[in-house]
């Protein structure tokens, strides 16, 4: 199994063992800095680090992979782009968020905490979205979001109000819901799905 | 200057921020810019996709890239800075790395190549590309004393190595459309900052935490409105804004498109500003001041 910073560097190039740990990226980020992360983002730069360090002791590298894998900060981060603009050396930590996430879900480790569930929740729902209809209708997302979380009174309130300012239509409403009986990518999106498959098995072969 | 665009409109302007693509229309037409909309477009997988899956993140981009390319495009117009941010990243990634590029090519089996040669614009881009005279000559009646925050949040501007943006952290771009149409902007800290748009659904107490930040920095700076380029801000800054601001307490957030078609002599109806859930008066009344007929 490639360790994370393999994974990084395969993915974006950079590498978080280039860190010394300045921490500018945890200053900067709007989700460490109001207290919305477990941890900021710097250390799961020196996590991923320790992860490499410990390579010849399986056990300990595991423990440290798991921490971040396991860790609600990856789904906290906002993909705002602020901390890869600011790292003095160049790396893509954003980037390390995306290759963290996708990470965790191949490997079965997303915290199992309720908003990780829920931000989980609604990345899925959103890709399914696409998968039925190759573009994002707001209403089916809404919807298969809910009975995915159980959240169903989110949300709820402004549902009068959106339809009120034409932002929503009751008929295109009943159309969205009826989309998510569809299952299999549609036709108009197919041949995406079937690139990224391919794109995904080059990926594993390097 | 007339000017051809394949145009990328993107979800959410289709869905809840149609007022965005109605408004830039209308601009648009009135700057003599054709825009042509991108057949058969798709979804850009926005962060979701990027999140959780890489490859079907960058097929999505590759795919719209694809399109536009064989529609006789080399330049393509995406306002929301969602869309346009998935099609820059791709394109840094194919442009920086000819074997990424080939890769992207041979999976959306294409044998022609030079998907790395198109050029993905944001309104940044756009409004970069119009002189100030340009900008000015549809005007038909100009702002006087309106403050004005201009907002660009995340993907506009970074990463720089992506967006291209000549300072990341303090840019300008919008200030100079502003002047332009005679509204003051104002200085203030969280231009750049995250309102937390991409929790809009799945994690409320972030939307909460971080709009409010932006909102009442706009506040305290003096600005009677925010500006925004792109529709996922603006979901966020004007429609959830009802939710974590008390009524007194709020500012409305309108798309720069707006604010130019209202100077441009459009209706407030014509450009959609109905459609805000925070009340858009203090805007118009600005205008209506220093009508010169
Ligand atoms: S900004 Fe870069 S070098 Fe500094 S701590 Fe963060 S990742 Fe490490
Ligand atoms: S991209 Fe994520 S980790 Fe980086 S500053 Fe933004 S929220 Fe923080």
């Amino acid at each position: 199994m490639k360790t994370l910073a393999e994974l990084v560097k395969s993915a974006t190039g950079t590498t978080p063992l280039d860190c010394y740990q300045c921490g500018r990226c945890s200053a900067g980020c709007t989700q460490n800095v109001t207290e919305g992360m477990d941890m900021g983002p710097v250390r799961i730069m020196r996590l991923i680090q320790m992860e490499e360090a410990f390579k010849d002791q399986p056990e300990t590298a595991a423990e440290y992979c798991d921490r971040v894998l396991t860790s609600d900060t990856i789904w906290m981060c906002a993909s705002c782009q602020t901390c890869t603009q600011r790292c003095p050396q160049g790396i893509d930590i954003a980037g390390t968020m995306d290759v963290m996430r996708q990470t965790a879900i191949q490997r079965g480790k997303a915290a199992k905490s309720r908003r990780v569930y829920d931000i989980v929740s609604a990345h899925k729902a959103f890709i399914n979205c696409i998968r039925r209809t190759g573009k994002n209708d707001e209403v089916a997302l809404v919807g298969e979001y809910k009975m995915r979380t159980g959240n169903f009174l989110s949300d709820m309130n402004m549902a009068p109000q959106m339809m009120l300012k034409g932002k929503m239509s009751p008929f295109g409403a009943i159309g969205s819901a009826l989309s998510l009986l569809k299952s299999g990518p549609a036709d108009n999106v197919k041949h995406v799905f079937e690139a990224a498959e391919a794109l995904r098995k080059e990926e594993e072969e390097q | 200057m007339s000017a051809t665009f394949a145009y990328y409109p993107g979800c959410s302007l289709q869905g809840t921020e149609k007022e965005y693509n109605t408004s830039l229309q209308l601009v648009a037409k009135a700057l003599d810019h054709k825009l042509e909309e991108i057949p058969n477009w798709l979804c850009c997988g926005a962060t979701s996709a990027h999140s959780i899956n890489h490859a079907l993140a960058t097929a999505l981009a590759g795919d719209t890239l694809a399109k536009a390319q064989d529609a006789g495009h080399s330049k393509i117009l995406a306002p929301c800075a969602m869309c346009y941010s998935r099609l820059a990243t791709t394109l840094h990634q194919i442009k920086s790395d000819p074997d990424k590029a080939a890769s992207l090519e041979k999976a959306l089996k294409r044998e022609k190549g030079g998907l790395a040669e198109m050029r993905a614009l944001s309104m940044l881009d756009w409004a970069r590309e119009l002189s100030d005279a340009e900008i000015q000559a549809p005007i038909k009646k100009k702002f006087k004393g309106l403050k004005i925050a201009c907002y660009y949040g995340c993907l506009l501007v970074r990463p720089q190595k992506v967006t291209g943006v000549e300072n990341a952290e303090i840019p300008q771009d919008m200030e100079r459309v502003v002047r332009l149409l005679g509204a003051e902007p104002v200085s203030w800290t969280m231009a750049t900052a995250c309102c937390g748009a991409s929790f809009s659904l799945s994690d409320k107490p972030s939307v909460f935490r971080l709009g409010r930040r932006v909102i009442e920095s706009a506040r305290k700076a003096g600005a009677d409105a925010i500006i925004v380029a792109c529709p996922m801000c603006h979901t966020n800054l004007d429609m959830r804004q009802t939710e974590f601001q008390a009524a007194d307490e709020r500012i409305p957030a309108i798309f720069i498109t707006q604010l130019m078609g209202l100077a441009y002599g459009f209706s407030p109806k014509e450009l959609g500003l109905e459609g805000n859930f925070v009340n858009t008066d203090a805007i118009t009344a600005a205008l209506a001041a220093t009508e010169e007929g």
